[in-house]
């Protein structure tokens, strides 16, 4: 692990505890990130691609259990191993250190509230203290405009209640008032602001509108839209990772063009290193960096993307580029089917369907090694 | 902006079911034979005679065919005469009037407890699922909803009241209130008829202490029955909501548990619970028909009940017309509250 | 063709279902309720099909002989109740009727309230459901209509009304709850059926050539069941305490007649009344609530045992 590493994934276990038995669905994956990269994670449905990113952000859900490894974040703050963090200072990383974009747009979005809502809660919920003073400065400023005596009345509530908010957030009177029917009105100072704010990320989007579409319902948005309401999302508090969970395996091809191209300009914008997962290489060979190849639960290889275009080591990731159709090639695919993870093949998983097996293959589980500068391979083939 | 074109049309939609329902009450009228349809059409109860009942037989066209008939009782409807009751001994619409206030209080003060306390259980069951309170809340609300009503009123009735002097004797006020608010030159002002509020308008606090004393055990029965309703459906569709990608958004974004359970899941668990309140109404105005007899509550449904026993007519069309009124009303109100969570809906 | 025979191919087609199966036991293993219930019906469903010999008709202290068994034999004309002695094993209720044989003859009349209604009300409500929900059109919009009105109205209250028109008697609660309870299962089945017509296996199998009927039949049907099965489970209980509370109210079943909400209405008086005699007759108040609890309380954990089980979506959490 380097220095400049942002996320290092280290002998990462997962286990699911089914009716059916327990799926190992992650053994000992290992991964890096590099600040400001875009790291592409491929792998077959069910290669635990998924499961790997939820672990990052600590929200596999149950069954589920993370059983063993450690997650370290080179964050602002410092770095800090995400498994062993509490609750709370995970909730601070959720949303602003690290966020995520999902799979289905729509499912991903809450059909009762519109936009300016369920974008303005991350503002709110990671940049209260900002919010609030700015509210602050703003009501000082409307104060000594205004000459209407009323307005000064109103606007002098709401600046002692900023006031209070600013210099102790977690006063007991706040707790009350927020939640009077009447009184708590101050609140609107700061989502005039929030609204603001979520129509200029919109715009970023290149969401033509963004006025109107602030105040639309999720189920009044088009999949492209939708899936640029998820992005402007976990983009609104500039994130240093932003873990991408095949975004565009939904949309219709064209849009998913222009969300691709989308992403490419906001992590140069936002200077974001992604974590972009995907089953489809061509996706992988525009928009990486370096690539991650899994397969049943282990990282099988990792290199830069022309290395791994150019020279795949792992039987597997060979199969794969052999698999993609090409003109005037025969059609040809691999072998067997994807293991079951409850009882996975002992030694390597992929020895059952590889052509290159040997007898050790079967027995000994082979460790990630660097065989080239920056590329790694989980092959007895390579020690 | 759909709001409002969806309440316009929703009202629209009711006209019928209006018209449906007043002709169902119709039909039932045709079960009985003319001698007994009579009541519904005299307006006076000392003047029936047996000369009278041949005379308005004519004047009412019993004997003639049915589309006529109709159009005569739907002329008294619309007049406002729901016939006379041979029971109360006043015409229908005074008696239902004046026993309403009974059944509105005994029914505002249960509505609110069985759904507040069953949103907030069914979502306690849903957030700790399979444990110790998941199933006692669970086992309880069965328990409660196989309870005949009418069993549990008298068994509460016999321990707290018979035997342990708990709790006040059956009648919604004590011989004092009565005598105090009836009888005696007091001032006291019949506000609402509702000796609760009434109770606090005249600033007597006692005789809403003492209603509220009177109203522990039936309204006790009414929520034990109804609860399980609520916190069934409230456990069932938040169990759903919390499967649902958005809370997965949710904690994704860095929420406290709170705010995703509150803020995301509840809204959503609550739609389908919505939409079963009006199974929730249609429980209450049955039940309050036992409660009130057992409990002596004098409302609109014990006024039924007695009616029914002695086959008083237009009593008990009347009454069911009503009632029906009030529920088609309710599940009005219902639907347009379920358009104000669900924004999908006002699209339709 | 495979070299199977055709036993094996059958025994590979319903692998899947029973294993599914097998896993529905086992939740219903785990769901010490669900057990309950099934035990509970089963228990009273005994006592019903032994009713004749557990308590025999036109024992030697009646009063008079009758033909009907569900007459309860009286041992005199005292309205005072007796309590539980030698010739009554739970004593009598008032004017003398023997509460024992109340409650046994009356377990049969809460399954045969209980399940000719809810069956009644079913197949009412699944011909004019499919009816509805297949063809679609003016005749779903004419049903609708219909059942629109009669739900209109809470169920016990028209019930009320229409044993008040029909005459008081129990085959006519009976009557009055298959009317007031038929829109109910017509709407959950029309409803299931438009959910599963638009299902793609259904447009597949019509584009095979199925005919109309093969297609409800075999596609539609199986998928859309599950719910009218919960449905009738939890309403078979509420049925029974809705005939219990209208012959409570005196406008079900006559006063002789063995039914358990009549009992209870016959123990009324003697509860509410004095104190110093509450426990004397206590007996003819709480044996039938009992009874009358426990029967529903076996439907509903029936009722939501299936849910709990059948529900897909549910199902495996």
């Amino acid at each position: 692990m380097q220095e400049k590493d942002l996320l290092t994934i280290k002998d990462l276990d997962v286990n699911f505890y089914t009716y059916e038995g327990v799926v190992e669905a992650l053994d000992h994956v290992n991964l890096s990130l590099k600040d400001g990269e875009t790291l592409g994670l491929v792998g077959e449905t069910g290669c635990g691609k998924s499961v790997t990113s939820l672990s990052v952000l600590v929200l596999v859900p149950s069954p589920g259990k993370i059983q063993g490894g450690s997650i370290v974040v080179n964050s602002p703050n410092g770095q800090r191993d995400v498994l062993t963090l509490d609750e709370a200072a995970m909730r601070k990383i959720r949303g602003e250190e690290i966020s995520m974009i999902f799979q289905d747009p729509r499912s991903a979005l809450n059909p009762v509230y519109n936009v300016e809502d369920q974008i303005g809660e991350v503002f709110m919920q990671h940049r209260m203290e900002e919010l609030n003073e700015e509210a602050l400065q703003q009501i000082k400023k409307d104060l000594a405009e205004s000459n209407n005596a009323f307005k000064k009345f109103f606007l002098r509530y709401q600046e002692g209640i900023y006031a209070k908010a600013v210099s102790n957030p977690k006063a007991l009177s706040l707790k009350v008032i927020s939640r009077i029917p009447v009184l708590n009105r101050y609140k609107n100072k700061v989502k005039q602001e929030v609204r603001k704010d979520v129509v200029r990320l919109l715009g970023l989007m290149k969401i033509p509108d963004p006025e109107r579409v602030v105040d639309m319902f999720p189920h009044e948005l088009s999949g492209g839209m939708a899936q640029r309401v998820v992005i402007a999302m976990a983009l609104s508090c500039n994130p240093g990772l932003l873990i991408a969970d095949e975004p565009t395996t939904n949309l219709d091809v064209t849009i998913q063009a222009q969300i691709l191209i989308l992403i490419r300009e906001l992590k140069e914008k936002f200077k974001s290193s992604v974590l972009y997962i995907t089953h489809d290489l061509g996706v992988v060979a525009e928009l990486c960096d370096r690539v991650a190849v899994m397969y049943a639960g282990n990282v099988a290889e990792i290199a830069y993307v022309e290395e791994l275009f150019k020279n795949p080591l792992h039987p597997y990731t060979q199969a794969l580029l052999e698999s993609i159709p090409r003109p005037g090639k025969k059609f040809s695919s691999i072998e067997g089917e994807v293991p079951s993870l409850i009882k996975p093949p002992k030694g390597c998983r992929f020895n059952p369907r590889c052509q290159k097996a040997t007898a050790l293959c079967s027995t000994e589980k082979p460790a990630l090694v660097e065989v080239d500068k920056d590329h790694f391979v989980m092959c007895h083939l390579f020690r | 902006m759909g709001m409002r074109a969806f309440i316009i049309r929703r009202l629209l939609l009711t006209i019928p079911i209006l018209l449906g329902a007043v002709l169902l009450v119709f039909a039932v009228t045709q079960l009985f034979d003319p001698f007994q349809r009579v009541s519904l059409y005299a307006s006076d109860i000392t003047k029936i005679s047996q000369a009278d009942i041949q005379s308005l037989i004519q004047q009412y066209g019993l004997n003639d065919p049915v589309y006529l008939q109709f159009f005569h009782w739907i002329q008294q409807l619309l007049k406002g005469n729901l016939g006379v009751s041979r029971t109360a001994r006043q015409p229908v619409v005074e008696a239902l009037v004046s026993r309403f206030p009974a059944t509105a209080e005994v029914v505002l003060l249960s509505a609110p407890l069985i759904i507040f306390i069953g949103i907030w259980l069914g979502i306690q069951s849903a957030l700790h699922r399979d444990k110790i309170i998941d199933h006692i809340t669970r086992a309880s609300s069965i328990v409660g909803y196989s309870l005949p009503s009418f069993w549990l009123g008298i068994l509460l009735i016999s321990i707290f009241s018979v035997m342990l002097n708990l709790t006040p004797p059956p009648g919604r006020v004590d011989t004092s209130v009565f005598l105090y608010t009836e009888m005696y030159n007091t001032g006291y002002v019949k506000y609402t008829g509702l000796y609760t509020i009434d109770g606090i308008l005249n600033g007597q606090l006692w005789i809403t202490q003492n209603a509220l004393g009177h109203l522990v055990l039936p309204v006790t029965v009414l929520i034990s029955i109804q609860i399980a309703l609520i916190v069934r459906i409230m456990r069932s569709s938040m169990l759903e909501a919390l499967n649902k990608g958005y809370i997965v958004t949710a904690k994704a974004k860095g929420l406290p548990k709170k705010e995703v359970i509150n803020k995301h899941a509840r809204r959503n668990a609550l739609i389908p619970t919505v939409t079963l309140s009006g199974l929730l109404i249609a429980g209450m105005l049955n039940g309050v028909v036992i409660t009130e007899t057992i409990f002596g509550l004098n409302g609109v449904g014990q006024f039924a009940a007695n009616a029914a026993l002695n086959i008083d007519i237009a009593a008990v069309l009347g009454f069911t017309l009503f009632s029906g009124m009030i529920f088609i009303f309710a599940n009005l109100l219902v639907d347009i509250s379920y358009a104000f969570l669900d924004p999908r809906i006002r699209l339709e | 063709m495979s070299g199977k025979t055709w036993f094996q191919e059958f025994k590979a087609s319903i692998k899947p279902s029973l294993k599914e199966m097998r896993f529905s036991m086992s939740r219903l293993k785990d769901s010490p309720l669900s057990i309950v219930g099934i035990v509970i019906i089963i228990f009273f469903a005994i006592i019903a099909v032994l009713a004749p010999v557990l308590a025999p008709t036109n024992p030697s202290w009646a009063v008079y002989q009758s033909f009907d068994p569900f007459k309860i034999p009286r041992d005199g004309y005292n309205p005072i109740p007796t309590p539980p002695n030698d010739r009554h094993l739970l004593g009598t209720t008032e004017y003398q009727y023997d509460l024992y044989y109340g409650l046994v003859w009356g377990t049969i009349t809460a399954f045969r309230v209980g399940l000719w209604v809810t069956f009644t009300s079913l197949a009412i409500g699944l011909l004019l459901g499919v009816l509805a929900g297949y063809y679609g059109g003016v005749i779903d919009e004419i049903l609708m209509r219909f059942t629109d009105v009669v739900i209109a109205f809470p169920g016990l209250i028209l019930a009320m009304a229409l044993v008040t028109a029909l005459g008081v008697s129990l085959d006519n609660v009976m009557l009055a709850l298959v009317l007031v309870g038929w829109p109910s299962y017509t709407r959950v089945i029309r409803g299931e059926i438009l959910k599963t017509k638009q299902e793609v296996y259904v447009e597949a199998a019509k584009a095979a050539g199925c005919s109309d009927l093969r297609v409800m039949l075999r596609h539609i049907l199986p998928n859309s069941i599950y719910p009218i099965i919960i449905m009738a489970s939890l309403d078979t209980g509420s049925i029974v305490l809705a005939a219990a509370a209208l012959s409570f109210l005196g406008l079900g079943a006559p006063p002789d007649y063995a039914d358990w909400g009549q009992l209870i209405a016959r123990s009324r008086l003697w509860i509410v009344a004095d104190p110093r005699n509450l426990l004397e007759f206590w007996h003819a108040f709480v044996y039938p609530g009992l009874f009358l609890f426990t029967f529903t309380l076996g439907w509903n954990l029936l009722g939501d045992a299936a849910r709990d089980i059948m529900d897909p979506t549910i199902r495996r959490r």
